[in-house]
């Protein structure tokens, strides 16, 4: 990808504070032009690789509390996995190092939907932030495959808060 | 889906059809329709993108005006309605302003097909899923051949809501969310 020429992304958006204020606050739109700007693509692989470690002990976290979530946990984690191998492929393609062992919250994690859901949430909005630094093709498509699927893990969890507070 | 052999199955011809009413160009549209590998990677394929997606968002946006005004949205659905049409209504007008500092004149909206249904239902939650669903699809396949920097991350950030939207409308439908 290469730099943008004239107004910058925070230029525009700051310029079009109503256009952001329009929209809902579940819209992840608003939030771009806040957005992180990652410097090289081992960066944002390895903060991908650290917000995912968060959300799986997140899910092993509710699984533990909720016996009724054992399915659907599973299933995320299944999906979990294979975006980090999406993330393994995206370093052999670019000949990174392998990620450290993320650095994780201290024990004691709460079980608690609302924090699954804002794990989720991080993920999905790291993942959309760390497209612009891959200028390739290819890398982009396939990270924007997993980046939609964490939105719809993250909407399951939604559904799941609202259900239970209905 | 028979999608080969130049039979479009309906969720790409639903695609082309909404880019076509938004004057994208055949590029762009070959690149849809799958007979185009890779778009170059120029200032003129951001806007013939950009302008795709925006015809996109029209489209949903009018959908769901519509929906709305005849008050087609089954009860306990119109919240979501609303704020999904307010979120088209924001992707909408990010497109318009990017396109605008490019020096490019956004295209209006378009006549979008009234709903044919006359009374709230399924079939008018499907037609809804059915405008999501193509726009995640259509943002998908054409996210990576995005080549400046702040349209690609303004496509990330409208396309997870396309899936959020898109997941709201299946479960209310009964169908597998996950």
């Amino acid at each position: 990808m290469t730099a943008d020429h004239g107004a910058t992304r925070r230029d525009l958006l700051s310029r079009g504070a109503a256009l952001a204020a329009g929209v809902t606050t579940i819209s992840a739109l608003p939030r771009f032009a806040l957005a992180r700007d990652y410097a090289t693509r081992r960066e944002s692989l390895d903060e991908l690789d650290r917000l995912a470690a968060v959300s799986v002990l997140r899910l092993e976290a509710v699984r533990g509390s909720r016996a009724e979530a054992d399915l659907l946990v599973s299933r995320f984690l299944t999906a979990l996995r294979k975006h980090a191998d999406t993330r393994g492929d995206m370093r052999r393609r670019f000949a990174l190092p392998r990620s450290v062992d993320p650095a994780l919250p201290p024990e004691g994690i709460d079980p608690d939907l609302a924090g699954l859901r804002q794990s989720l949430d991080d993920l999905m909005i790291a993942y959309a932030e760390s497209l612009p630094v891959f200028g390739d093709a290819t890398a982009v498509a396939r990270l924007a495959v997993d980046m939609v699927e964490v939105s719809k893990l993250r909407t399951v969890i939604d559904l799941w808060v609202e259900s239970e507070t209905a | 889906m028979p999608e080969r052999g130049g039979i479009l199955g309906p969720r790409r011809e639903f695609i082309r059809r909404a880019a076509l009413r938004a004057g994208a160009s055949i590029a762009v549209l070959g690149f849809l329709e799958g007979r185009v590998e890779a778009l170059a990677k120029n200032e003129e394929t951001d806007i013939a993108i950009l302008n795709a997606a925006l015809g996109l968002e029209h489209e949903a946006i009018g959908l769901y005006a519509d929906a709305l005004s005849r008050d087609l949205v089954p009860g306990g659905l119109r919240d979501y309605a609303v704020e999904f049409k307010g979120a088209h209504e924001g992707h909408r007008d990010t497109q318009v302003e990017i396109l605008r500092e490019r020096g490019v004149d956004a295209a209006g909206p378009h006549k979008v097909d009234p709903i044919r249904e006359a009374t709230a239902g399924d079939a008018v939650v499907r037609r809804l899923l059915s405008i999501e669903a193509a726009a995640e699809s259509a943002y998908l396949r054409l996210i990576g051949q995005i080549r400046t920097n702040d349209y690609l991350l303004s496509a990330g950030f409208i396309v997870v809501d396309e899936a959020r939207h898109q997941t709201i409308w299946r479960r209310a439908l009964g169908l597998s969310i996950y």
